[in-house]
């Protein structure tokens, strides 16, 4: 008998209130290993939120988190009764999911490559030796091996963006989390980092990506996951979801933007 | 009174030796004050309230207060609490509490600087808030901090010269010692002065150089 793989993300009634703010509303979605996923949706909505607790940043209100099969954060005992887990328990999981934050958040006194190795020696061990060596065949695969000993003061947005995801990526994740990757880079990188999250894409990584290149969502993800409101409104096929569903909020939204792409 | 050259330059030769003593007791002080103060910079972070009440209460009182009285009651008030310290010791312990005040408040100015989605970056990556802090936050704090440290070890080397008030022999007290011997104070409290100077000149230059090669490294 064969088990399938368990889905690199499971999330169950994940709900997150600031006050009387629902920021996320009980929301149950899988991601399978090796998919692409794009989120979507209107400011507010509660995407940065949803990356935040999955990386328990945040601690949710309620529901359940697992990455690839280990809960995070808490449990349920075969009681029913739910655990919370300790910091170091959690410190533990946290490199399986890997956040590359909007404001990429490098440690400015660090070198590119000094940005990449330290977690992977701090947490997981790794030696000098293990650590340099993952570490320089990310920056290389990234395309920034060359820019290993700049400290991200000396960097451009876009090479940062690439040292933040070799920083992450070199943990091994079962799943890697990009929240608006493009949107603080000027035109011309835009491309250059989808072009990063493609590559990705097509080597295999779990990717949750909180985007607005509908471009990137259509032709790179294999699903979309519309938010409105802490709720998933639409999860499909990204070309279905965009051109055709019916919700009224989903439409509101793309109808809008892809208007001003004609 | 009258500026006598030759009791200077003699004077030189018996105070300036001294500045040894100066040297070790503010080095020693300054290490216990870079580690005291960074401990309480850690302590106050845990923002555990009654304890920072009173870290609070601490820190007012030594800023308040002048450091000579702080030394004083190191030496006197010490031994009757059943604490019998020699008065170099005494002395150095005095020296770094006070400095490791002013330095935990130096510190806490800059940890405000430090932008907290590092510290985000780094807790999402699971590190724990040792390494957090050992290898993410000091480093970084120390850096920005460095030219307040350097102003604050000034600090320090010129409050040495305040332990001459509990009988530590030090430059201070030597000086004192030769002019009153000599009836002329004078000639070997300059010498005294620029004993001080001398050790200060020495460690700004080289701060600077220490602050040039950070800024050239990592522009
Ligand atoms: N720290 C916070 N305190 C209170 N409300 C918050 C906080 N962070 C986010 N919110 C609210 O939660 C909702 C979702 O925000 P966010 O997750 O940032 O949305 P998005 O990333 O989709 O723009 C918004 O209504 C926002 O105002
Ligand atoms: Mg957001």
């Amino acid at each position: 008998m064969t088990h399938d793989p368990p889905p690199a993300l499971r999330v169950q009634g994940l709900t997150l209130r600031y006050g009387s703010v629902r920021a996320l509303d009980e929301l149950y979605f899988d991601v399978a290993p090796g998919e692409v996923v794009a989120l979507v949706g209107p400011s507010g909505c509660g995407k940065t939120s949803l990356l935040r607790c999955l990386t328990w940043l945040q601690q949710p209100t309620g529901g359940l988190i697992e990455i690839a099969g280990a809960p995070l954060g808490q449990e349920r005992l075969p009681s029913g009764a739910i655990r919370r887990q300790s910091r170091r328990h959690i410190d533990r999981l946290r490199h399986r999911i890997g956040l590359v934050f909007q404001s990429l958040n490098l440690w400015p006194h660090l070198t590119a490559r000094e940005n990449v190795e330290l977690p992977q020696r701090v947490v997981l061990g790794r030696s000098r030796t293990d650590a340099r060596v993952r570490a320089d065949a990310i920056l290389d695969r990234l395309r920034v091996l060359e820019l290993a000993e700049k400290v991200p003061g000396q960097l451009s947005g876009g090479q940062k963006q690439r040292v933040a995801i070799a920083r992450a990526l070199a943990m091994d994740p079962a799943l890697m989390l990009f929240d608006e990757p493009t949107s603080s880079l000027d035109a011309e990188l835009i491309q250059e980092v989808l072009s990063v999250l493609r590559g990705l894409a097509e080597s295999g990584t779990t990717m949750l990506v909180v985007t607005h290149e509908i471009g990137f969502a259509r032709h790179v993800a294999h699903r979309l996951l519309f938010m409105d409101q802490g709720r998933i409104v639409a999860d499909g096929p990204p070309a279905q979801v965009i051109d055709h569903d019916p919700h009224p909020r989903v439409r509101e939204f793309f109808d809008t933007v892809l208007a001003f792409r004609a | 009174m009258t500026f006598k050259p030759d009791f200077f330059l003699a004077s030189l030769g018996d105070v300036l030796p001294a500045a040894l003593i100066n040297l070790q007791l503010a080095l020693l002080a300054f290490l216990l004050a870079v580690a005291g103060g960074t401990a309480l910079t850690l302590v106050r972070a845990l923002k555990i309230r009654p304890v920072n009440w009173v870290i609070g209460v601490v820190i007012s009182f030594i800023r308040g207060t002048p450091l000579m009285i702080q030394i004083f009651l190191f030496f006197y008030a010490l031994p009757a609490a059943g604490i019998d310290l020699g008065p170099m010791t005494a002395g150095v312990l005095a020296i770094a509490f006070n400095s490791a005040v002013f330095i935990t408040e130096i510190q806490r100015g800059s940890l405000a600087a430090i932008d907290p989605g590092q510290i985000e970056a780094a807790i999402a990556l699971g590190l724990g808030s040792r390494p957090i802090w050992g290898r993410v936050v000091l480093p970084q704090l120390f850096r920005r901090i460095l030219p307040m440290l350097v102003s604050e070890a000034t600090v320090v080397i010129k409050g040495t010269a305040l332990l001459s008030i509990i009988t530590v022999v030090e430059m201070m007290r030597v000086a004192q010692r030769v002019g009153s011997a000599n009836f002329s104070p004078f000639e070997p409290m300059v010498a005294a002065a620029l004993g001080f100077l001398a050790i200060n000149l020495v460690l700004s230059a080289a701060a600077q150089r220490l602050e040039r090669r950070y800024a050239s490294q990592r522009a």
